[in-house]
C-alpha cells in the first residue's frame, strides 16, 4: 500500500517538474524570440499599450498592425493590452524602468503634464503635413491634422502647449432602447425625437406596467448612468443664457466661464433658466427606478439586459457588450431635450443641441524612449488613415474620427450630430459643486420632498462651492503657468534664441500668446473671487 | 634634436591645441549651459539646476536663478536665491543677459513670490519696458503690464487712461508676434472688464490682419471673437467677412453647423438692411 503511494507520489512530482520543465522552455524561448528579433538590426518592432480591452477594439488593432507589417515587411508591431485598473501603476514603472513601449495611451488624467513632458515627445511637427497613406482617397493632400473630425482639438494638451497624441478614439452617449418591448406596449418602433414624446413614452410605459403587473420601468438609472441623461437636460435649458452671458463669445460655453458669469452677476439661483433646469431634472428623475442615485453602473445594466427598463442612458464605449448581453433587438437616440414651444421647459431652448463639442480622446502618445519615433509616428498615421479607421470602425464597432469614414451599421445612430446649437454646461462639472449636488440631491428626486425644499438646502452650500472650485481652477492655472513661464524661456534658450526674439517665431507663436490668454483668465477670475457680494 | 620639419609639425600642433583649446574653452561653458536649458525644458528641474550651477558665465546665473524658481517643492529660500541671482544681472545695465533678468524678476514679484509683490512687479516691468525698447523682453513684458493693470477694479476714467497709455508703447514694439499678443491681451481686458466690443474690435482686426499666424485653436476663437463683437455693434458686413473667413478656413470645424445658421441669419439682415 506504501509502495503504491510512494509510486503515485513519485509520478505526480514527475509530473509537476514536466510541467514545469515545459513552461519553461515555452518562457525561454518566447524571450529568446523576442531578443533575437530585437536584435536583427533590418527589423524594427513598435509596441505600443493600451486599456481598451474590449474584443473588438483589441482585433481591429490587431488587423491595422497585420496590414501594417504586411506593407513594411521589416516592421514587427505589437500591442500591449493593460488592464485599466493597473494601468498607470504599469506605465509609470515602465517609463522610470526605461522599459516603455514606444506608444502608450493616455487619458486627460492618466499622468500630470511633468510627466508627460519628461516621458514623451510632441508630435506637432508631423500633424501640418498630409498624411501619405490617405493618397488616392479623397483626404489626399489634407494636413493630417484636419483629416480628424475635432481637427486634434482633443488631442491638443492646454497645459503644455503642444500636440502629444494621435487617437483612434472617440464616443458618444445615446439612450438604448429595447425595440420589440417599444413595439409591443406602443405598436410601433418609433423612438422620441423631443422631451415630450419622451415623457409620453414614459408614462405609457408605466401605464403598461401597472396594466400588466410586470415589473417594468422607463429607464434604467444609476449614479453613473442617470447624469448621461439629467446633465444634458439641465444644459438646455441655459442655451439662451450662454449666449447672452457669456462675453467673450468663445463657445461653447466653458463650466468655468459659466461660473464667471454668476460671480459677475450675470445670474444666481433664482434665474428661471437654472430652476427650470433642476425642474426638468426632477421631472425626468420619476422615470427611473427610486433610489436610482444609490445603484450603480451595473445594477441599471441589469435592469436594461434582464429587460426591467425599457430604455437605459449610457455610451458608445458599451455597445458591443450590451449586443453580446442582450436577446433582443436594440435601438438607440440622442437624449431627448424639449423643444422651444414646451410650456414650462422651453424658454431657455434655443434648437436641438448640437455635439460639436466632441473630442477624440485617449490618445497613443509617442514616448521619448522610442527607439524608432519615426516609425511610430508612420505607424499612426497608418492606423488614422481613411482606409485603415474605415477598417478599424468596421472591426471595433467603434465610432470613426477621420472625416467621411462610415460607422459599422449598427453604430450609424451613434454618430455625433453638429447640427443645432451648444447647451450651457452643468452643474455637476466641478467637483465641490458635483458634491454639493451629491449631498443635496435626494431632496430633488424624492417624492417626499419639494422643489423648494432641494433650492433652501442647495443654496446653502452654493456660494461657498462654487467659489471654492472656481478658486481651484485659478490656483491650477496658476501653477501651470508659473511652470510653463520657465519652460517656455528654456525652450527659446536651448536653440540660441529669446522669447519673441529674432528667429524664434515658431516657437513664440504657439507659446506666448497662449501663456497671456492663460494669464488674464487667472488674474480676472481672481479679481472676480474678489469681489464683495 | 629635432629637425626643421619636425619642428615645423610641432609648431603646427600646437598651434592647432591652442586654437582648439580657445574654441574648447569657450564653446564648452556654452554647450554646457545648453544641456542645461534642454534638461529645463523638459523639466527636469533639479538635474538643470546642477549643470547650471557647475557651468561658468552669466546665462548660467540666468539659468540657475530660473531653475530655481520651478525646483520642486517650492521654497521661499530658493526664491530669495532666484532674486538675489536675477537683481544681481538685471544691475549689470550693459550686460545681454540683462533685459531677461529684470524680466523674470518682474515674474517672481508676480508670480513666485509669497505673499504677491505686484506693485514691485509692474514697476519691474515698465522699467525693463522704458530701459530696454524693441528688446524681446521688453516686448515680451507690454502684454504682461498690461494683463496686471487692466485687470483691477477701478473707476473707468482711470482704467480707460491705463488702457490708453498702453496703446501708446505698441507703436516702439518690434516683434511683430509680441504686438500681435499685446494687441489680443487689450482686446480681451476691453471684453472681460466692460464688455466694450467697441474698445475691442479694432485691436482684434489689428491682430487678424498683421499677417502673423496664430496657433489655430486660438486662431478660431479670436475670428469668432471679432465676428461677435461686430456683429454686436451691428457692423453687419464685417461680422459676415470674419464668420465667412472661419466656415472658409476651418470647413471641418464642429461648430460649423452653429456659424453657418449665424452666417444666414446675418445675411437675412444685410439683405433686409440693403431693400
Amino acid at each position: 500500500m506504501k509502495s503504491a503511494e510512494s509510486k503515485f507520489s513519485f509520478y505526480l512530482n514527475g509530473f509537476g517538474l514536466l510541467l514545469l520543465a515545459i513552461c519553461f522552455g515555452i518562457a525561454a524561448w518566447r524571450v529568446m524570440g523576442r531578443s533575437v528579433a530585437e536584435a536583427d538590426p533590418d527589423r524594427i518592432t513598435i509596441r505600443f499599450a493600451h486599456w481598451q480591452l474590449e474584443g473588438g477594439v483589441r482585433d481591429a488593432f490587431n488587423a491595422i498592425a497585420r496590414d501594417y507589417e504586411a506593407l513594411h515587411p521589416n516592421v514587427r508591431v505589437e500591442q500591449l493590452l493593460i488592464p485599466e485598473r493597473y494601468y498607470t501603476n504599469w506605465i509609470t514603472t515602465q517609463l522610470i524602468g526605461g522599459t516603455a513601449p514606444d506608444l502608450i495611451q493616455l487619458g486627460n488624467t492618466t499622468l500630470d503634464p511633468a510627466r508627460v513632458a519628461r516621458f514623451f515627445t510632441p508630435v506637432s511637427h508631423a500633424i501640418s503635413a498630409p498624411n501619405p497613406y490617405n493618397v488616392g482617397t479623397d483626404l489626399e493632400g489634407r494636413p493630417w491634422r484636419d483629416t480628424f473630425i475635432d481637427g486634434m482639438e482633443g488631442a491638443y494638451n492646454i497645459d503644455l502647449f503642444d500636440t502629444y497624441s494621435v487617437s483612434p478614439f472617440t464616443t458618444t452617449v445615446r439612450v438604448y432602447i429595447n425595440l420589440p418591448l417599444l413595439r409591443l406596449i406602443t405598436g410601433s418602433t418609433q423612438t422620441p425625437r423631443t422631451y415630450e414624446e419622451f415623457v409620453a413614452l414614459s408614462e405609457k410605459v408605466q401605464e403598461f406596467a401597472a396594466r400588466t403587473g410586470r415589473n417594468l420601468h422607463p429607464l434604467a438609472g444609476s449614479r453613473y448612468n442617470a447624469p448621461m441623461l439629467l446633465d444634458q437636460l439641465f444644459g438646455s435649458q441655459l442655451q439662451r443664457l450662454a449666449r447672452d452671458a457669456n462675453p467673450l463669445q468663445d463657445f461653447p460655453w466653458s463650466p468655468e466661464a459659466f461660473r464667471l458669469a454668476y460671480l459677475e452677476g450675470h445670474w444666481n439661483l433664482d434665474n428661471p433658466e437654472i430652476r427650470n433646469g433642476f425642474a426638468l431634472m426632477r421631472d425626468a428623475s420619476r422615470f427611473m427606478p427610486r433610489g436610482f442615485t444609490q445603484l450603480e453602473r451595473d445594477d441599471a445594466m441589469f435592469y436594461f439586459v434582464q429587460q426591467r427598463a425599457l430604455m437605459l442612458m449610457t455610451g458608445s464605449w458599451d455597445v458591443t457588450s450590451i449586443r453580446q448581453q442582450v436577446p433582443f433587438e436594440l435601438g438607440v437616440f440622442r437624449a431627448p431635450i424639449p423643444t422651444p414651444g414646451h410650456p414650462q421647459f422651453g424658454a431657455g431652448v434655443i434648437a436641438r443641441n448640437s455635439e460639436g463639442d466632441l473630442r477624440t480622446y485617449g490618445g497613443l502618445h509617442l514616448t521619448r524612449l522610442s527607439r524608432n519615433p519615426e516609425a511610430a509616428i508612420d505607424f499612426l498615421r497608418f492606423l488614422t488613415s481613411k482606409t485603415s479607421n474605415q477598417k478599424f470602425t468596421r472591426i471595433s464597432g467603434w465610432l470613426p474620427v477621420i472625416h467621411g469614414v462610415e460607422p459599422a451599421e449598427f453604430m450609424r445612430g451613434f454618430m455625433p450630430d453638429f447640427e443645432g446649437v451648444f447647451n450651457g454646461p452643468a452643474f455637476t462639472q466641478a467637483p465641490d459643486l458635483q458634491r454639493l449636488f451629491a449631498n443635496q440631491q435626494h431632496l430633488l428626486f424624492s417624492p417626499n420632498s419639494t422643489l423648494e425644499d432641494f433650492f433652501a438646502a442647495y443654496r446653502a452650500g452654493f456660494e461657498t462651492a462654487l467659489r471654492s472650485d472656481t478658486t481651484r481652477t485659478a490656483n491650477n492655472r496658476s501653477r501651470t503657468l508659473t511652470r510653463n513661464d520657465i519652460t517656455i524661456e528654456a525652450l527659446h534658450r536651448r536653440e540660441g534664441l529669446a522669447p519673441y526674439g529674432p528667429g524664434s517665431s515658431e516657437l513664440t507663436a504657439d507659446l506666448l500668446e497662449a501663456q497671456n490668454d492663460l494669464e488674464a483668465r487667472i488674474l480676472h477670475a481672481r479679481l472676480l473671487l474678489a469681489r464683495p457680494r | 634634436m629635432l629637425r626643421p620639419p619636425s619642428l615645423l609639425r610641432a609648431a603646427l600642433l600646437a598651434c592647432a591645441l591652442g586654437h582648439w583649446t580657445l574654441v574648447l574653452g569657450h564653446s564648452a561653458p556654452a554647450a554646457a549651459t545648453s544641456a542645461a536649458w534642454d534638461l529645463l525644458s523638459r523639466l527636469q528641474t533639479a538635474d538643470a539646476l546642477g549643470a547650471f550651477a557647475a557651468a561658468e558665465g552669466e546665462e548660467a546665473r540666468l539659468g540657475e536663478a530660473v531653475a530655481l524658481l520651478n525646483l520642486q517643492p517650492k521654497t521661499q529660500a530658493n526664491v530669495r536665491r532666484a532674486e538675489e541671482l536675477l537683481s544681481a544681472l538685471a544691475g549689470r545695465a550693459e550686460s545681454p543677459q540683462a533685459p531677461a533678468a529684470r524680466y523674470h524678476l518682474a515674474r517672481l514679484f508676480q508670480l513666485h513670490a509669497s505673499p504677491a509683490r505686484p506693485a514691485e512687479a509692474e514697476a519691474a516691468y515698465r522699467e525693463l519696458i522704458a530701459s530696454y525698447p524693441g528688446n524681446p523682453y521688453a516686448d515680451a513684458a507690454i502684454a504682461k503690464l498690461a494683463i496686471i493693470v487692466l485687470h483691477q477694479d477701478i473707476p473707468r476714467a482711470e482704467w480707460d487712461a491705463r488702457f490708453a497709455e498702453l496703446v501708446a508703447l505698441l507703436p516702439d514694439m518690434a516683434s511683430p508676434e509680441a504686438l500681435r499678443d499685446a494687441r489680443l491681451v487689450l482686446a480681451g481686458a476691453a471684453l472681460r472688464m466692460h464688455a466694450d466690443h467697441a474698445l475691442a474690435l479694432p485691436f482684434f482686426i489689428a491682430a487678424l490682419e498683421s499677417g502673423v499666424p496664430l496657433r489655430v485653436n486660438r486662431h478660431k476663437i479670436v475670428l469668432l471673437q471679432a465676428a461677435e463683437s461686430a456683429r454686436l455693434l451691428g457692423d453687419i458686413p464685417r461680422a459676415l467677412a470674419f464668420y465667412e473667413d472661419f466656415v472658409r478656413a476651418y470647413p471641418f470645424d464642429v461648430r460649423g453647423h452653429e456659424i453657418r445658421q449665424v452666417l444666414a441669419s446675418l445675411r437675412q439682415s444685410a439683405a433686409a438692411a440693403t431693400r
